[in-house]
């Protein structure tokens, strides 16, 4: 079986290539001329590199003749909200435009796709709809947010207008080793290791502390990815996510417990988001009927890995 | 021909408004001839951020109808990339610019009931979006992108979904416009035969000249960040859009079924709810739809005659 992983090369690709290559499939994955490779020196030597812009679709058209595959996880994607703020159109056309290149080019085939959409589509979210079901109404607060929404419309409409073989997922907040330093958990986690190091003074600079976000260890999330792909019915929408909060606040206590360093807390305003989403809980209700799937790595495992990843690079 | 008769609508009953109206370099003004002295036409391709900038500071407006955009269904299912890229980007363009330039100018962003797809049942605003078009698609996603930007920036973006709209000036791309020319031509003996696609699917029918009625007071009257259906709430088949034009005839084409005009995906079933923009506003449809058929099928057959005498007065 060939499986194709595009954006192989970021956080959830380098995992989900790994979750594939246990699974002793033959691992594919799309990379630009300039990819960080950072996340995958593990693997390289075992799984195959094509160069592909996405967005562009006749390296598109190219890629997918040859690599042929049966099952596709679509996980390349400008997928940072504050960058979107800044970049609105380029978010909206990378997102949208390598998605709508990637089923043109699996139009006429039976492949499999995945699609990863998120808990940002959600956006404004009453207090009486938490917590979150798929027929939620989707009121994205941000670019990032809108270009899901497309993306997961998309698939739908191409699985109703060509009969193809999509299923689209929402995954709540995930995060582990590798997850980038731009992200919240992954920042403080970073900040803590390089106060540990000496090389930051032992001050924390944090944002919005009382968000609270439904976490789901990244390991976790790419087997629901691959289980999506065997019981979901074509065409659906599934949250994937575990189904409790962490406010944001007790993800930072949480990993300054794990640390001996006496840091203070400053808030930069900085990192206030223009509109911000206090509350993502979900429920994976149809996702666990539809799979059986349920999160096995507790969230304290994670956050104590994260803290590791960030321990042996700072 | 929306954006015509909008600004005819803004001519005759908003006096004190100086009207400005985008065209593409080259784009045709045929539909604005008859007030072509009272608008100013600036040229501006929205897809180019320095030109809407540039747009923008030479017009400095307090009221925008976004009404630009590639609108035919099957046109985007050809067309895919360019309906996605032109009515999206030419919308985040627009809105980037005004957020910065001019923050109290308030949009108008008119989406349309394609947006909802097929589903049961009477639809109200609550109603999910499952679009099953490439170009349904690009209008749900012009309207999530007005709804985030009236959040994020407080900028005052009024939504409308307006459901089926027709009337003078619809271009033939479109099936009630393409019928009453079909029908013109039998009558002149050009054809014979009238050729349709799906006949079965049903629609909520407007008057253009009532829906850009209602896009003004949706931008005067209505709520930043909200969306209102547009709508007469009244479902008609295809089928009987087609035989109300026939029975305007004395013609009696032979119906004959071309698959090539079937969509990969139709909705079967699209009927709107307009309660909440009529209780905010009023506003109803006024025209009645066998008031928008004579009138459709009134220009197609001046159209038919006109080409006729052209080709009568052809030596060649």
């Amino acid at each position: 079986m060939n499986v194709l992983i595009t954006g192989m090369t970021g956080f959830v690709g380098s995992h989900m290539a790994e979750f594939c290559l246990d699974q002793g499939v033959k691992v594919f994955g799309t990379v630009r001329w300039r990819s960080q490779m950072e996340n995958v020196v593990g693997i390289q030597d075992r799984v195959h590199l094509v160069e592909c812009d996405l967005t562009d679709a006749a390296s598109v058209q190219r890629m997918i003749a040859q690599v042929q595959p049966d099952r596709v996880f679509h996980l390349a994607a400008q997928s940072f909200v504050p960058t979107s703020w800044h970049a609105p159109q380029e978010t909206l056309n990378t997102n949208i435009i390598s998605q709508l290149n990637l089923f043109e080019a699996l139009r006429e085939t039976s492949t499999r796709i995945q699609l990863a959409g998120s808990s940002e589509e959600y956006g404004l979210v009453l207090p009486d709809e938490v917590p979150i079901r798929e027929e939620n109404p989707l009121r994205p607060l941000s670019p990032y947010g809108v270009s899901k929404v497309a993306q997961d419309m998309l698939g739908y409409q191409y699985h109703q207008s060509y009969g193809m073989h999509i299923i689209r997922t929402r995954a709540f907040n995930h995060t582990g080793p590798r997850r980038g330093h731009v992200f919240v958990e992954s920042n403080f986690a970073r900040q803590v290791a390089m106060i540990e190091k000496g090389t930051q003074e032992p001050v924390v600079r944090v944002g919005n502390l009382e968000a609270r976000r439904d976490y789901t260890d990244v390991r976790d999330i790419v087997r629901a990815y691959w289980m999506s792909l065997e019981g979901c019915v074509p065409g659906e929408v599934y949250n994937i996510c575990q189904g409790n909060c962490w406010r944001i606040k007790d993800v930072l206590d949480f990993l300054l417990s794990c640390s001996r360093v006496k840091v203070t807390v400053e808030t930069d305003p900085a990192r206030l988001r223009p509109s911000d989403v206090q509350v993502l809980q979900g429920s994976a209700e149809r996702f666990h009927a539809a799979t059986g799937w349920v999160p096995e790595i507790p969230l304290e495992k994670t956050f104590e890995d994260l803290l590791d990843y960030w321990r042996a690079r700072v | 021909m929306a954006g015509s008769h909008l600004a005819e609508y803004l001519v005759e009953h908003v006096g004190e408004a100086k009207i400005f109206g985008t065209v593409r370099p080259g784009g045709s003004t045929g539909n604005l001839s008859r007030i072509s002295d009272r608008v100013h036409l600036v040229e501006c391709d929205v897809c180019s951020v320095s030109s809407v900038e540039e747009m923008l500071t030479g017009c400095q407006p307090d009221r925008i109808f976004h009404l630009a955009g590639q609108s035919s269904v099957p046109v985007s299912f050809r067309q895919p990339h360019e309906t996605l890229k032109t009515n999206i980007n030419g919308l985040v363009n627009l809105l980037e610019v005004l957020r910065r330039q001019r923050p109290e100018c308030r949009v108008l962003v008119p989406g349309t009931s394609e947006e909802y797809g097929a589903q049961d049942g009477v639809l109200d605003e609550g109603a999910a979006l499952l679009p099953l078009s490439p170009y349904a698609l690009s209008k749900a996603i012009q309207d999530l992108v007005a709804f985030q930007y009236a959040r994020s920036y407080k900028l005052h973006i009024v939504r409308t979904r307006a459901f089926n709209h027709t009337g003078p000036r619809r271009p033939t791309a479109y099936a009630e416009a393409d019928f009453a020319a079909q029908i013109a031509r039998v009558e002149c003996g050009a054809q014979d035969t009238v050729r349709v696609g799906n006949l079965e699917a049903v629609r909520d029918f407007s008057d253009v000249r009532d829906v850009v009625r209602g896009y003004w007071m949706a931008l005067e009257q209505g709520q930043a960040g909200e969306v209102y259906n547009l709508c007469s709430g009244v479902g008609r088949s295809i089928r009987e859009v087609l035989e109300g034009l026939l029975a305007r005839s004395a013609a009696t084409p032979r119906v004959v079924f071309d698959p090539e005009r079937l969509r990969p995906s139709d909705p079967p079933r699209i009927v709107g709810n307009g309660s909440k923009f009529r209780e905010l506003t009023g506003w109803k449809p006024e025209i009645p739809f066998e008031q928008t058929l004579a009138d459709i099928l009134k220009e197609q057959r001046d159209l038919a005659r006109a080409r006729s005498q052209n080709q009568e007065s052809d030596p060649s």
